[in-house]
């Protein structure tokens, strides 16, 4: 993620700088990374910006809603991580370069919009089944932020589940048929 | 090798000066820390008697302007 509070609201400072020299491989991966991360951003700062300031007397619901969502995003990780990097391959040089990015970092919302951004090129109803997680990702959030609930086992009751544990389940479903139709079109293309 | 131009926040880190991006007259900067390329930090520049200051941005609604133009011009 971008980092909001060193980002926002800081006073001038005289800029001090110097050169140095790097690798053109690192100089690619460092804007790699940069894109990646800024991808994810535009994706999710808004929402959290907007979320944390909409409710913060809730503090301790967010924290759970967010536990909750790194989890669903660890998930998809998991069950399309290996798609993610066969079609990283099957597109070429810069994308070989984020697919490394993202085994290096390791990280989730790199992963996620590195993903996207590779199977954009390659299929669209398989975008429109990547776009799909990443939306139904994002919905939580906003749905989530106007919902006004104060606990995370009735903001899921309100969506019709009988608790966090069957909400959970119904997530992972879904991930997975992602997964299938990214696998069954993705690779055998 | 390429030169890269660095940078020091006021938080004593090293950023990388990875790209600029000038927008209606303001000059965003986009940085990344030198050792953890996942920490970005998006300043603007200005000159103030002909010296170059970096600071920061004015609100969230600035912030998604920044990484809007940035996606613009990656796209």
């Amino acid at each position: 993620m971008v980092n909001v509070e060193k980002s926002i609201g800081n006073r001038p400072i005289k800029r001090q700088s110097r050169k140095e020299m790097v690798s053109r491989r690192r100089k690619a991966l460092i804007a790699v990374i940069l894109t990646g991360i800024i991808g994810a951003s535009a994706l999710i700062i808004p929402k959290t910006v907007n979320a944390v300031s909409n409710i913060p007397e809730n503090i301790e619901t967010m924290v759970e809603h967010h536990e909750f969502v790194q989890e669903i995003s660890s998930k998809a990780y998991e069950l399309l991580k290996e798609t993610s990097y066969v079609n990283a391959g099957i597109q070429g040089y810069n994308h070989s370069k984020l697919a490394q990015a993202i085994e290096e970092q390791g990280d989730i919302d790199l992963w996620l919009y590195g993903t996207s951004k590779a199977l954009e090129y390659y299929d669209k109803d398989v975008t429109y089944n990547m776009d799909s997680l990443i939306f139904q990702l994002s919905l939580i959030d906003e749905e989530f932020k106007t919902s006004n609930i104060t606990s995370f086992e009735k903001y899921v009751n309100s969506l019709g589940y009988n608790n966090i544990e069957e909400y959970k389940n119904n997530q992972a479903n879904f991930l997975y048929q992602q997964y299938n139709n990214i696998q069954s079109k993705g690779v055998s293309k | 090798m390429e030169e890269m131009d660095i940078v020091t926040l006021e938080d004593g880190k090293d950023y990388y000066e990875v790209m600029r991006i000038n927008n209606e007259g303001v000059c965003y900067i986009y940085l990344s820390n030198t050792s953890n390329p996942k920490d970005i930090v998006i300043r603007k520049s200005i000159v103030i008697n002909g010296e170059e200051y970096i600071e920061g941005l004015k609100d969230k609604e600035e912030l998604k302007k920044a990484i809007n133009l940035y996606q613009e011009k990656n796209k």
